[in-house]
């Protein structure tokens, strides 16, 4: 088979997969904004009775509430990427360009804040702002989200924007100063350029997951201040109303689709082309002075999501625990409780989440080395394509996979296997591990590429000079489709089958339901399984990459 | 590059022969489990702890399996409705009637007459019980009613709140907390709409909106900021308060539960001017399982069934004479002992009565936002003087009838409770917008409010 052939194969194999699980659920999803009801493309065209009509949409562009919620979704979304990137930009120069110690550890304290499910989050803050009152504001306010949204966001921020430091090539910065180019032009013309591809992800990954988000709105957002997803939301669940919650949501997908395609597009304009390959030769800030105020920064920004495990922990073994700085009682019968209801959920979230880590880095890994490597096209398209659907909150995924594929021709695979599952998990994820490993092969010289094709390309040179350039990147996608599925809740209730019933799942129906101590030991079981996972991969991750280095 | 591409091919080829064969052997298994009917698949707006003991219960006497989601009635409904072309579950299981008004019209409920009920006269007379359809019926109900941490209200010396007025007094300053009444049916449809009612029918629609208001601004600065996201929180948290959170507004059932639940030192107040609150329960359309959830149902109004709502719920049996409390219930204040009347039933004398006041109001249903039902006459229970109109035992005045323009409601309560407000409700809301929209709402709303008396209205004035 020739090279074209191939290519010709594996670009249609790859796109009949995302136009079943993305571009079929997005039709499906803008449907139901059309008549009304949902059920997709299927049910659509086998009803006779569902008329299309732009009611909903007029509705929603008509109405000042709906205006309102559209407004100020956009205007929350772009404080919280700008405030969370400002934070991060510390962290990540010094995660990347210092010889700081204790790097490890707090890569894995801040990955700890991203595998706190949200609605712990909330739950922990609610009660400590209402017995400590430590917030100079409501925590019911725009001030109250940004906080709330931007201590969530910068985790993401991190590893986006460290990705980007650790491809700066140093030869190019110095290559420009030996060439009598002043600093601040070199900053602009060369340093910039090469940071862009990281930090704009970073912001279009924060700004997308911010718009996403609906846990967080849907407790704290005052009516003055209404989110579309949360507005959405109850539009669907209290007041059945399709038509309205779709149409709304679709009004900002469309918004997001803009800022997504104008970001793919402007690639290249922004400087992506990289001349260099990886950061061979990475020049370390040695400053004592700065590496340590770098870290004291770094530890209290890290030390936020250890201080949401204590509470999580302490809750997760109380008897009883309110207006007192630790629980008066402890007991370890939180976890019987939880674990006598949802026995199999340790093993059905690992199962289905690991599933979906390896399914999103493989997808991730053809479309972005396969691309550069030619034999897959249509990048930007791909690109597009998993961006939009990395926007839907995951519980609006998992209600578009549902009316999508919930017919008498798929239902089985919806109703026994957890393939739809996984495929949710994996699809609403895949933003992440799209990017982080985008950042990593577009990073690599392509001479490197032609190298490893000249050398025969064979199994073992893709792994020894392609694999430990990528890793970084695999290892941070995999990691955070892995850590976002665990801690997932809106696309497991909508697509688990029955008897897969997984520990977020569990946790959020005991929280939901004033049982905190339980859900709080299933959140514990959450943490301790994602623990070792992440702290072996941030030690594989480290190796790798000084591997690289000497390679 | 090509060899790592054929063995990648060759991978994925294998991969997927395995997954295939994996699936098969599954989906025989499924069909397996498909034929039989030993299985019901509940969605439970319940918690699991509470609930789990009762399925266990149909288990042992039935032998089918219960396999069960639990989750809001909201998230319930909505899975309900995306999974309606092939739906996985059975029956749908607690939460209110209106939940089950807004279900049926997406078609996800399926009619079915359970027969312990179908001659039943007593049932059959109260209407608002069940659907006219019978995709939906109440298994329980439940009062509305103030709840007291019993240790908070000795150690800050605070007195016993009588009435709703009561906690307008400043002496409880602090000591209140409530779950978000905007999203709320406990405190937004429940408390919040029966005050507004209670003020309307006294003042009309425009004075007495006001006086409501002017009560929500007090009763407001008397809770504890922030206010919960919901009614389990706010249980919590009064349970477990050592600070001086002391008084939350619930349905009184939880009292009882948390009590034994977690062993909260909690008790129920019933007040003078209360709501009627059913828990409904319904067949889903094309339920896989449909012997299975029609055995549930029937189970459910069977004797044992409603002998256990009492253990299980701690609300009052619907249907069945002399259902009575085991001997480690915890013990009943004078008030609950009221109203959870276990050796007694509705009678037709009362069914009547209620039949009747809501046949006069049926045909708003269709229009209104929500209709509250209030009473003329008063018994006296202990040294309680209560108004009621339909069960002496139940203690009630009002009647929530469920109606389809609710979220109109809860609208006007999201505009009226807006933290950043709070304290200065009406005068300074932004916008001309706010304005608009709260006299469309109340022109919505209130024009079909069904008011019979307000007997116990003037004693609050």
């Amino acid at each position: 088979m020739n090279k074209k052939t191939l290519s010709y194969l594996l670009t249609s194999i790859f796109f009949i997969i995302l136009f079943f699980f993305i571009i079929i659920p997005l039709f499906s999803f803008f449907l139901t904004a059309l008549i009304g009801k949902p059920g997709g493309l299927y049910v659509f065209l086998k009803s006779s009775s569902l008329k299309l009509t732009l009611k909903y949409y007029y509705n929603v562009l008509t109405e000042p509430y709906f205006k309102q919620s559209i407004y100020d979704t956009i205007l929350l979304s772009v404080s919280v990427t700008f405030l969370s990137f400002i934070l991060s930009l510390p962290i990540s120069y010094a995660l990347s360009r210092t010889t700081m110690p204790l790097k490890e550890l707090i890569r894995v304290f801040l990955g700890l804040g991203i595998s706190i499910p949200g609605f712990i989050v909330m739950y922990d803050l609610i009660i400590i702002s209402t017995n400590v009152g430590f917030l100079p504001f409501s925590l019911y306010s725009y001030y109250g989200l940004l906080t709330v949204m931007t201590i969530a966001s910068i985790p993401f921020m991190v590893m986006y924007v460290t990705l980007a430091f650790d491809n700066l090539d140093y030869r190019l910065i110095e290559a420009s100063y030996a060439n009598g180019v002043s600093k601040i032009k070199t900053f602009f013309r060369v340093t910039m350029p090469l940071l862009m591809p990281g930090f704009v992800s970073g912001w279009v990954i924060v700004f997308l997951l911010t718009t996403g988000t609906l846990s967080v709105p849907l407790l704290l957002a005052p009516p003055t201040f209404p989110i579309v997803t949360a507005y959405a939301y109850v539009q669907l669940f209290s007041f059945f109303n399709w038509g309205n919650a779709t149409a709304l949501l679709s009004i900002l997908l469309l918004i997001n689709m803009s800022v997504i395609i104008a970001y793919t597009f402007n690639q290249k304009k922004l400087g992506f082309a990289i001349i260099g390959g990886k950061g061979f030769h990475p020049k370390y800030n040695q400053n004592k002075v700065i590496i340590a105020v770098l870290l004291i920064y770094s530890l209290i920004i890290g030390l936020l999501p250890i201080i949401e495990v204590i509470i999580l922990g302490l809750a997760a073994f109380s008897k009883f625990w309110v207006h007192t700085l630790v629980p008066s009682e402890f007991t370890l019968n939180n976890f019987n409780a939880a674990l006598q209801l949802y026995s199999f959920a340790p093993f059905s979230s690992l199962i289905l989440s690991i599933s979906a880590g390896f399914l999103a880095i493989l997808i991730s890994f053809i479309s972005t080395y396969y691309t550069r490597m030619g034999l897959v096209k249509g990048k930007k398209l791909i690109d597009i394509l998993t961006l939009i659907i990395f926007s839907l909150s995951p519980v609006m995924i998992g209600i578009t996979y549902l009316s999508s594929f919930s017919n008498d021709i798929t239902a089985f695979f919806i109703n026994t296997l957890p393939i739809a599952v996984i495929l949710g998990y994996t699809f609403g994820r895949i933003g992440y591990s799209t990017r982080a490993l985008d950042i990593s092969v577009s990073s690599i010289s392509k001479s490197l590429f032609e190298a490893a094709d000249i050398m025969g390309g064979s199994f073992n040179k893709f792994r020894n000079i392609v694999l430990p350039l990528i890793m970084p990147g695999i290892i941070e996608g995999f990691l955070l489709v892995f850590i976002r599925s665990m801690i997932d809740y809106g696309t497991t209730i909508m697509l688990a089958p029955y008897n897969w019933a997984t520990l977020a799942l569990g946790s959020y129906a005991f929280i939901s339901t004033g049982e905190i101590p339980e859900g709080a030991a299933l959140g514990l079981i959450i943490l301790i399984i994602n623990l070792p996972i992440m702290t072996y991969l941030y030690y594989r991750r480290g190796k790798t990459f000084h591997e690289a280095l000497i390679v | 590059m090509k060899p790592a591409i054929s063995r990648i091919a060759i991978a994925i080829v294998i991969i997927v022969i395995i997954l295939a064969a994996i699936g098969g052997v599954y989906y025989y298994y499924y069909q397996m489990q498909q034929a039989s009917q030993r299985v019901v698949v509940i969605y439970a707006d319940y918690s699991a702890n509470v609930a789990q003991p009762y399925f266990n219960n149909f288990t042992a006497d039935t032998g089918i399996k219960v396999v069960p989601l639990y989750a809001s009635m909201g998230e319930l409904v909505g899975k309900l409705v995306a999974e309606k072309s092939s739906p996985v579950a059975d029956v749908l299981f607690g939460g209110a009637p209106s939940a089950y008004i807004g279900a049926d019209e997406q078609g996800v409920l399926a009619s079915y007459i359970p027969p312990a009920v179908k001659n039943d006269q007593t049932y059959l007379n109260a209407k608002s019980l069940y659907s006219s359809d019978w995709t939906w019926y109440s298994f329980t109900y439940n009062i509305l009613g103030i709840i007291i941490n019993t240790q908070q209200m000795s150690k800050y010396n605070l007195p016993m709140p009588k009435s709703w007025w009561d906690l307008l007094n400043p002496v409880y300053k602090g000591h209140i907390i409530i779950e978000n009444p905007s999203t709320s049916t406990t405190t937004g449809l429940g408390f919040f709409a029966l005050i507004w009612q209670i003020y309307i029918s006294k003042y009309g629609v425009q004075n007495g909106t006001a006086a409501f208001e002017n009560y929500v601004k007090n009763f407001m600065s008397n809770v504890v900021s922030p206010i919960t996201p919901d009614d389990e929180h706010a249980e919590t948290v009064l349970g477990q308060s050592t600070d001086g959170a002391a008084i939350t507004i619930d349905w009184i059932n939880a009292a009882p539960l948390y009590k034994m639940l977690n062993g909260y030192p909690l008790q129920a107040i019933l007040v003078n001017d209360n709501i009627l609150g059913p828990t409904a329960m319904g067949i889903v359309n094309g339920a896989p399982h449909m012997k299975a959830a029609e055995a549930y149902v029937n189970w459910v109004f069977s004797y044992q069934g409603q002998k256990l709502i009492p253990t299980v719920f701690l609300k009052p049996a619907i249907i069945y004479n002399n259902i009575t409390p085991p001997g480690d219930f915890p013990p009943l204040s004078v008030e609950e002992q009221m109203a959870f009347p276990y050796n007694q039933t509705f009678t037709t004398q009362y069914a009547n009565q209620i039949d009747s006041i809501f046949n006069q109001y049926s045909s708003l249903v269709q229009t209104s936002s929500l209709i509250l039902v209030f009473s003329s006459s008063t018994v006296k229970y202990g040294n309680i003087n209560m108004p009621v109109f339909s069960v002496p035992s139940l203690n009630l005045n009002a009647m929530l009838i469920p109606t389809q323009k609710e979220p109109l409601f809860f609208v006007y309560l999201n505009w009226l409770f807006s933290p950043t407000t709070e304290g200065t409700i009406l005068s300074t809301l932004p916008g001309s917008f706010a304005g608009h929209l709260m006299s469309t709402l109340i022109s919505l709303i209130t024009p079909s409010t069904a008011i019979l008396a307000s007997a116990s209205l003037e004693k609050h004035e």
